[in-house]
């Protein structure tokens, strides 16, 4: 179930939400639970004892840990990990891992291993990296364990960010999965409607607008592909995946203000980066933030000098490509990052400090482009043509003929993403998104707003593949 | 007491995302009724093996979408922002030229040849029709092509920029003339007609919000085909006397793109003619059958295939055959071709441009092969 869809607006999200403000205070939990369970197994109903059991597991093995001292406390901590990454492994990672040995026993006039492939849960990646920040952060004295399997399962589950985050760590949730009654007020409610509403229009009007060209320039094949075609089509990929995630990462932020949650911000106006380095810290937040304490600093971090150090810069950022996709042009994606952070470290980011402000900001849009090249292409090779295609000024510029809706909205998100150079808008945004009260004034205005939006957006969902001809075409 | 107020104000877009389940259950509002041809989803079937796969909730959720109440407010108002921001129509094939006039991409294809099927395929076709029509004259039928007048070709200043391009070196229509002229077709060129008519008529032949012949340029055409028909059998139909009527309010299929397009508000309303056919009832009245696109119905309908002519059948792309009372509900491929065709002292085939690349439907092979390769 995804949160632009027509089920989930019209008919599970209503329902939700009075259910779950009907239900009195101490047995919310139990009624977010369900609903959790319930929007995941729609989708994927084949999986969820797969992941129940797993994280039944879990829980029973972090509550243990917590109980023991050294050695066999890292024994605990290490089942847990392997449990974790085994799974993950094991979905994600089998079939790109048998099809890569099959093509190397190909290579070698060897058979194939037969394989049948493996099925992909929804969110695993996500809810992976959740269980294995709640395992650490415990394992390291930071928080306790939960005492009830029940509020562990709705850490885990809770539908707002289970299929595509933000990663929320336990200790910034830990507090409000047990009270959170001081945050259910109706300004919360308010303002997490219309951050819900906020970021169902960023998808539904923007990322999706501009998606269908994305979608039908990567389509084109040799020439048709132009140098102008390719550079507007990237760049709308650009703001495509951008509003896009950053849209869900918004209705989950704004579900789960409605319920008294408090969910880390995810993307801070990623495009107006002025260095590879700074795009990190505000694009997915949450996961590089992840990748930084679990992974980056016990390597080593900064604490660590010289070549080392740019190594492990480098291995973190190919194992977030993969994390993103199991498949060879993510690892390169990641690599590619990587190979700018470390470029970052030695000259580049002085460097473009000393160019000024919209210089930098207009190279690393540039660098960004070009990895968002290798992400959204089907293959490394297709992705080199593409990005061949796009330092092809031979060609010259030939405006594209795309619709008017697709220019439309392509410059309000340009305007959008430029403003958030902004120093006042930037402060402003931070300002809002930070607040949890409301005047009346205010209210009024969240509340129309929210209408507004909400009937736009439904319009555009429920619209969406209803393109009848005039008359029955025989 | 400023609480209250604040959940009462959450209530109020909440309560939104109450109204279309309240409608889809209890009926709250009546809703008007969408136009134009989509074909409605599947019934999703509930298996254990489509509920693990995904299948079923893909297919119910489909479904579900269909059956959401104000359904089709809501997609009214996704076309009507979409219209009145972007100048886009959201009907499929269909675009938003100049000055509000509507087209069909496919008349636009073939004012610029686009859909040029080749010499080759347009010459076997016309041979073919030329053998038919020679030899349903021997049985007492006359074969007559009829070119109807694209919308697209009339305005082609009113083409947005980005479907304007090079006109090709043939188009369908030019090509089929000039075979017809070659081979001695019967043919009657209501495109040449009506593009003679156009800077003197007094209504418009064609609306701004529809994809046919106007009402009254339908009429204009019944006109001049009862003329033509009447030449060539040598016996005069009837005369017909027109009434005109002038109206804001579009019959018929003069608005029929506008209507397809499902906006919230309606467009700016022109004032259209609607001429009301007298016939004399002094002339001949042929047995006349056709083959045609949609733009027949405007004759079909208003006159000319019982009052001009008698007993008139109209096989629909050549799949359905109307009227019901002379076909029994059948379809044309249920049909005995040789004893329908005979019937009939006149056999049109009238076909608008962007059709001429279908040749006929299958028509002029099935018909080739009936009566000039099958032996009787």
């Amino acid at each position: 179930m995804v949160f632009s869809s027509t089920l989930f607006l019209l008919y599970f999200l209503p329902a939700f939400l009075a259910a779950y403000l009907l239900t009195p205070v101490r047995y919310r939990n139990g009624t977010a639970l369900f609903a959790s369970l319930l929007f995941y197994a729609w989708g994927a109903p084949g999986f969820v004892p797969v992941v129940m059991l797993s994280l039944v597991a879990d829980f029973y093995l972090v509550r243990h840990m917590a109980g023991q001292e050294g050695g066999p406390r890292r024994v605990s901590l290490w089942l847990s990990v392997a449990l974790n990454i085994g799974m993950l492994a094991y979905f994600k990672y089998s079939n790109f891992f048998i099809d890569n040995l099959n093509a190397l026993l190909a290579a070698f006039g060897g058979a194939p291993m037969s394989w049948t492939e493996v099925a992909l849960p929804i969110g695993i990646s996500f809810f992976t990296f959740q269980k294995l920040s709640y395992t650490v952060d415990v394992y390291r004295g930071g928080e306790r364990p939960l005492q009830r399997l029940r509020d562990y399962l709705l850490y885990i589950m809770l539908f707002p960010q289970l299929i595509a985050g933000p990663i929320v760590r336990y200790s910034e949730i830990a507090d409000r999965l047990t009270d959170r009654s001081p945050y259910e007020t109706a300004d919360n409610r308010l303002l997490g409607l219309f951050r819900f509403c906020i970021g169902l229009a960023r998808k539904v009007w923007v990322a999706n607008t501009l998606g269908a060209v994305a979608d039908d320039v990567f389509a084109l094949q040799g020439d048709e592909l132009t140098f102008s075609n390719a550079w507007v089509g990237i760049v709308a990929y650009s703001f495509q995946i951008y509003f896009d995630f950053s849209g869900y990462s918004d209705m989950a932020i704004g579900l789960g203000q409605m319920m008294g949650f408090r969910f880390p911000e995810n993307f801070n106006n990623p495009y107006a980066a002025r260095s590879i380095t700074d795009f990190w810290r505000r694009w997915h937040i949450t996961l590089s933030n992840w990748m930084r304490d679990y992974l980056y600093i016990p390597l080593g971090g900064n604490r660590v000098g010289g070549f080392r150090l740019y190594a492990n810069l480098w291995a973190v950022f190919l194992f977030s490509g993969l994390w993103h996709g199991a498949a060879w042009n993510f690892v390169v994606w990641g690599g590619f990052h990587g190979l700018f952070l470390v470029a970052d470290r030695l000259f580049l980011r002085s460097l473009l400090q000393r160019m000024g402000r919209v210089p930098a900001m207009a190279i690393t849009y540039v660098i960004v482009l070009f990895g968002w090249v290798l992400f959204r292409s089907e293959n490394l090779v297709d992705a080199l043509g593409y990005a061949a295609r796009m330092l092809d000024f031979g060609q010259g510029w030939q405006c594209p003929q795309f619709g008017t809706d697709f220019w439309a909205i392509l410059a309000v998100a340009a305007i959008i993403c430029g403003s958030g150079s902004i120093g006042r808008v930037q402060r402003w945004q931070e300002k809002f998104l930070l607040r949890e009260e409301v005047g009346l004034r205010g209210a009024v205005l969240l509340s129309i707003a929210s209408g507004m939006l909400l009937v736009l957006c439904a319009s555009m969902v429920v619209a969406d593949g209803f393109n009848p001809f005039i008359y029955f075409r025989f | 007491m400023e609480n209250r107020w604040k959940m009462m104000l959450l209530a109020l877009p909440l309560a939104l995302l109450w109204l279309p389940w309240a409608q889809q259950c209890f009926r709250l509002a009546d809703e008007w009724p969408l136009h134009g041809h989509s074909e409605p989803s599947p019934a999703a079937e509930f298996t254990w093996e489509s509920l693990l796969s995904g299948d079923f909730a893909q297919a119910f959720e489909q479904q579900l979408k269909e059956l959401t109440g104000f359904r089709a407010h809501l997609i009214r108002l996704r076309n009507q922002v979409y219209f009145s921001l972007f100048d886009i129509a959201k009907a499929n094939a269909v675009v938003v030229g100049k000055e509000g006039m509507l087209l069909d991409v496919e008349y636009i294809d073939a004012y610029y040849g686009s859909d040029f099927v080749g010499q080759d395929s347009l010459l076997r076709t016309m041979l073919r029709w030329k053998e038919l029509q020679d030899t349903l004259l021997r049985h007492g039928t006359h074969a007559v092509l009829v070119f109807a007048p694209g919308k697209a070709s009339f305005f082609p200043e009113s083409f947005p920029e980005h479907l304007r391009r090079p006109q090709r070196p043939h188009t369908n229509y030019a090509f089929m003339r000039h075979l017809c002229d070659s081979l001695g077709v019967t043919t009657i060129d209501l495109k040449a007609h009506f593009h003679a008519m156009a800077d003197t008529s007094r209504y418009p032949l064609f609306t701004r919000g529809g994809i046919h012949w106007s009402e009254y340029g339908a009429t204009l055409a019944q006109v001049q085909l009862g003329s033509e028909l009447g030449a060539m059998l040598q016996r005069p139909l009837d005369s017909i006397g027109l009434r005109i009527e002038l109206s804001t309010v579009p019959r018929g299929t003069d608005d029929d793109i506008e209507r397809g397009m499902n906006l919230l508000f309606k467009l700016p309303r022109d004032t259209l003619a609607y001429a009301i056919p007298a016939y004399s009832k002094t002339g001949h009245a042929p047995t006349l059958l056709a083959i045609g696109d949609s733009y027949y119905w405007n004759l079909f309908l208003n006159g000319f295939r019982d009052r001009l002519c008698r007993h008139g059948g109209f096989w629909y792309y050549f799949r359905e055959a109307h009227p019901n009372e002379v076909f029994q509900g059948r379809n044309v491929d249920q049909l005995t071709l040789r004893e329908e065709v005979l019937k009939n002292e006149v056999l049109l085939l009238m076909m608008t441009e962007p059709q001429l690349r279908r040749f006929g439907w299958g028509s002029i092979e099935a018909l080739h092969t009936e009566f000039c390769t099958k032996k009787p």
